[in-house]
C-alpha cells in the first residue's frame, strides 16, 4: 500500500491551532505525523505548559491503544498538520502493511517501559531527599551527553521535580532550598544547576542498599 | 547478517548497567537473566527459553541493560546488531507484533503501578478535570479550545454529573459572554454530584474492562491477542513470552506464526480483521468462515468473537438477513457472552434501519438492561426512548 492509499483511508487533517485531542478526554486512537508539527501541552496550575513539539514521523497518543485511560496531555496542530490515525479497528492491518511503523512503535514502547519503570523506582523510595536526588539522576540518564558529567544544568522547575518525585511542591521546595543554601545546587526560575552529580548518586545508592537488606 | 556466538559456562553475555546495542536469540545451552525487582528488594532470576529473544528492550530504547545475562552451561546464541534486528523486524511483522503485545502488557502493568502509587484519577475525577481544562480555556479567552473540550465532555458523558454545567457554559461561550461568575466551584459541584456520579454512567466507564464505542470495532486489545497463549504476566525480561520458534534458520520466513502447519483459527481470524479493515468484505467473510470451521466450539470465546465479526461483515455488505442470522446464532449459543450487549445493539440498529421500530426498541432495551450500566447501555437506552417517542 502506498502512503497515498493509506492516507485516503486513515488520514486526517488539522488546521493551525486546531485541537487533535484534549487532556483528560477519553480516546482510543493514536497518531503518526505525516506533515506539520504538533504541540503536546498540559494545563498545570492554571497555566498551559508545553511538554513537547513533535514533527514528521513522530507518534503520539499511543497509550490509547493500550488502555482505556483518558489522554494525559493536549495535542494541537501548530501549523497545518496531516496525520494517519489508528485505532483498534485498523491497528493490525496498518501494522501488517507498514512494517517500519510496527518497528517504530516497538522502539517507542521500549523507551516508555524504561521511563515508567524508572519513574516507579523514584516513587518507591521512601524519603524526600533520595526521591529528589533520584529525579536528577533519572533526568541525567535521559540525556547521554550528561553521562559522567560532574556538573549539570537541568532545564526544570521545582514543580517539575515535585511532579516526578510524586511529592508535594512545598516539601520539595524546602529540600531544594536547603541544598541551595549549603551549595549543592543553584536554583533559577527556569533551571536547576547541580554541582556534583556523584553526591546524588551516593545518596540514592546508599538508600537502595539499605532497603535491600 | 546476525552471527552465531558461543559462550562457555560461567561467562556473562552482558551485565546490568552495560550499554549495548545487540539483540540476542537463545539457541542452545542455558542462560539466566538476573534482575532486581522494581522496589530493589529482590533478585529475580529467569532462564531464557530456546528461541527466545533477550536484550531487546534496552537495545531498542538505548538505555542500560536492566539485567545480567549469565551463562549457566555452554551456550550458543544468535547476535543481531541493532540495524540487523531492524531489518529482521521489517520482514517479520508478526514477530514484531508479538513483541508489541508483550511490551504493551508490561507497559500497562508498570503504568498501573505508577497510577496506583500516585492514587490517581478514577473516571469521575478525570471527567471533572476535563471540564476544568475547558474552563481554563474559557477564562483564558481560547474560545475554540473551550468549545472543543465542552463538546468532548458532552460526547463522552452525555448523562454525566457535570453535563448541565457544561451545557450552560457552552451556551454562554457561544453567546460571547464572559465566564459566568455565579457558577459554583467545579470541585464543589462535583462533590455534590458524587452520589449521582456513583450511580451514573461514568464510573463504569473505566472500572470496566475496556468498552469501545459500540460502533467501533470490538475489542482487539492488541494484535496477537489471538495468537497462541502467551504468558505475559509472568515475564520480567524481554520476550519471555514468545513461544519458542525452534531453531532459528536465517532468514526467517514471513509466516512465522504458522509453525504448527496449516493456519489456526486465530490466523484466519486475523486475516479476516485485516481484510475487513481494508474493506475487502468478501475476503473477510471467507476468512472468518474458515476461522469458524477451524475453531469449532472448543474455544467458546473465539467462536463468539468470530460470529460477531461475521455479523458485522454481513452488515458492511448490506446483507441484513445474513447479519441477523449470525447475530441470532451468537445470542443462541452464547448466553451472557462477552458480545451479548454489543450484538443486541447491532441487531437493534439493523431493525432500526429496516424501520422495524418495535423490534429495534426491544433490542435496545434488552441491551440497556445488561449490566454494567456503561456508555453503551446509556446510548442504547437513549435510542430506545427516542424511537418510542417517534412511534
Amino acid at each position: 500500500m502506498t502512503g497515498g492509499g493509506l492516507f485516503n483511508k486513515f488520514g486526517k487533517q488539522f488546521n493551525t491551532g486546531e485541537i487533535i485531542f484534549c487532556e483528560f478526554e477519553p480516546g482510543n486512537s493514536f497518531y503518526l505525523i505525516q506533515t506539520g508539527r504538533v504541540k503536546i501541552s498540559k494545563v498545570v496550575k492554571n497555566k498551559e505548559k508545553t511538554m513537547d513539539i513533535l514533527g514528521v514521523g513522530d507518534i503520539f497518543g499511543e497509550m490509547a491503544i493500550l488502555e482505556e485511560q483518558p489522554r494525559s496531555a493536549t495535542a494541537t496542530a501548530v501549523e497545518p498538520v496531516t496525520v494517519l490515525h489508528f485505532d483498534r479497528d485498523n491497528f493490525v492491518s496498518m501494522m501488517m502493511s507498514q512494517p517500519q511503523l510496527a518497528f517504530k512503535l516497538l522502539v517507542v514502547f521500549s523507551k516508555r517501559i524504561y521511563d515508567a519503570k524508572r519513574r516507579l523506582m523514584i516513587l518507591l523510595l521512601d524519603d524526600i531527599q533520595s526521591k529528589i536526588a533520584d529525579v536528577f539522576l533519572m533526568l541525567a540518564e535521559k540525556e547521554p551527553t550528561y553521562a559522567n558529567m560532574r556538573e549539570v544544568s537541568f532545564p526544570v522547575t521545582i514543580d517539575d521535580v515535585a511532579n516526578w518525585a510524586g511529592a508535594g511542591a512545598d516539601s520539595v521546595s524546602e529540600q531544594l532550598n536547603h541544598w541551595a543554601k549549603i551549595g549543592k545546587i543553584e536554583l533559577y526560575n527556569d533551571r536547576i544547576f547541580v554541582r556534583n552529580m556523584a553526591d546524588f548518586k551516593r545518596i540514592v545508592a546508599q538508600k537502595r542498599k539499605v532497603e535491600k537488606r | 547478517m546476525p552471527i552465531t556466538r558461543n559462550y562457555s559456562a560461567g561467562s556473562i553475555v552482558y551485565f546490568a548497567g552495560d550499554v549495548g546495542e545487540d539483540v540476542y536469540v537463545m539457541q542452545k545451552g542455558r542462560i539466566s537473566l538476573i534482575s532486581t525487582s522494581l522496589d530493589q528488594k529482590d533478585d529475580i532470576k529467569e532462564d531464557v527459553r530456546k528461541g527466545e529473544f533477550f536484550g531487546v528492550k534496552s537495545a531498542l530504547g538505548r538505555y542500560p541493560r536492566e539485567e545480567t545475562a549469565q551463562v549457566l552451561s555452554d551456550s550458543q546464541v544468535l547476535v543481531f546488531k541493532l540495524s540487523e534486528f531492524e531489518q529482521f523486524g521489517q520482514k517479520n511483522t508478526r514477530i514484531v507484533l508479538q513483541m508489541l503485545k508483550v511490551f504493551s502488557s508490561q507497559l500497562r502493568r508498570v503504568h498501573k503501578a505508577v497510577r496506583e502509587f500516585l492514587g490517581e484519577h478514577g473516571a469521575a475525577e478525570s471527567s471533572m478535570e476535563l471540564v476544568g481544562v475547558g474552563e481554563y480555556y474559557y477564562k483564558a479567552g481560547k474560545t475554540d479550545y473551550a468549545l472543543y473540550v465542552f463538546g468532548a465532555y458532552l460526547k463522552n458523558f452525555p448523562a454525566g454529573p457535570l453535563a448541565e454545567r457544561v451545557r450552560k457554559l457552552s451556551q454562554a461561550l457561544k453567546q460571547g459572554s464572559p465566564f459566568p461568575l455565579d457558577l459554583p466551584d467545579l470541585a464543589e459541584e462535583m462533590q455534590r454530584n458524587e452520589v449521582a456520579a456513583r450511580t451514573g454512567s461514568m464510573m463504569n466507564r473505566i472500572e470496566q474492562a475496556p468498552v469501545d464505542d459500540y460502533d467501533q470495532h470490538v475489542d482487539v486489545p492488541l494484535p496477537g491477542d489471538d495468537l497462541p497463549p502467551l504468558d505475559a504476566s509472568a515475564s520480567t525480561h524481554d520476550m519471555g513470552d514468545l513461544p519458542p520458534p525452534g531453531d532459528f534458520d536465517m532468514p526467517m520466513p514471513d509466516d512465522f506464526g504458522d509453525m504448527g502447519g496449516g493456519k489456526s483459527a486465530s490466523d484466519h481470524f486475523n486475516d479476516g480483521l485485516s481484510a475487513f479493515a481494508s474493506q475487502h468484505f468478501d475476503e473477510a467473510l471467507s476468512s472468518y468462515q474458515q476461522a469458524l470451521e477451524a475453531a469449532g466450539t472448543a474455544d467458546p470465546a473465539m467462536h463468539e468473537k468470530i460470529l460477531f465479526e461475521l455479523g458485522r461483515t454481513h452488515i458492511k455488505k448490506g446483507d441484513g438477513k445474513g447479519a441477523v442470522e449470525k447475530f441470532s446464532e451468537l445470542l443462541r449459543t452464547h448466553q451472557h457472552g462477552t458480545y451479548t450487549k454489543k450484538t443486541m445493539i447491532q441487531l437493534a440498529e439493523i431493525y432500526e434501519r429496516a424501520r422495524d421500530t418495535a423490534r429495534a426498541v426491544q433490542f435496545y432495551e434488552k441491551a440497556a438492561r445488561i449490566p454494567p450500566q456503561d456508555k453503551e447501555a446509556n446510548i442504547a437506552q437513549q435510542k430506545a426512548n427516542q424511537l418510542r417517542g417517534n412511534k
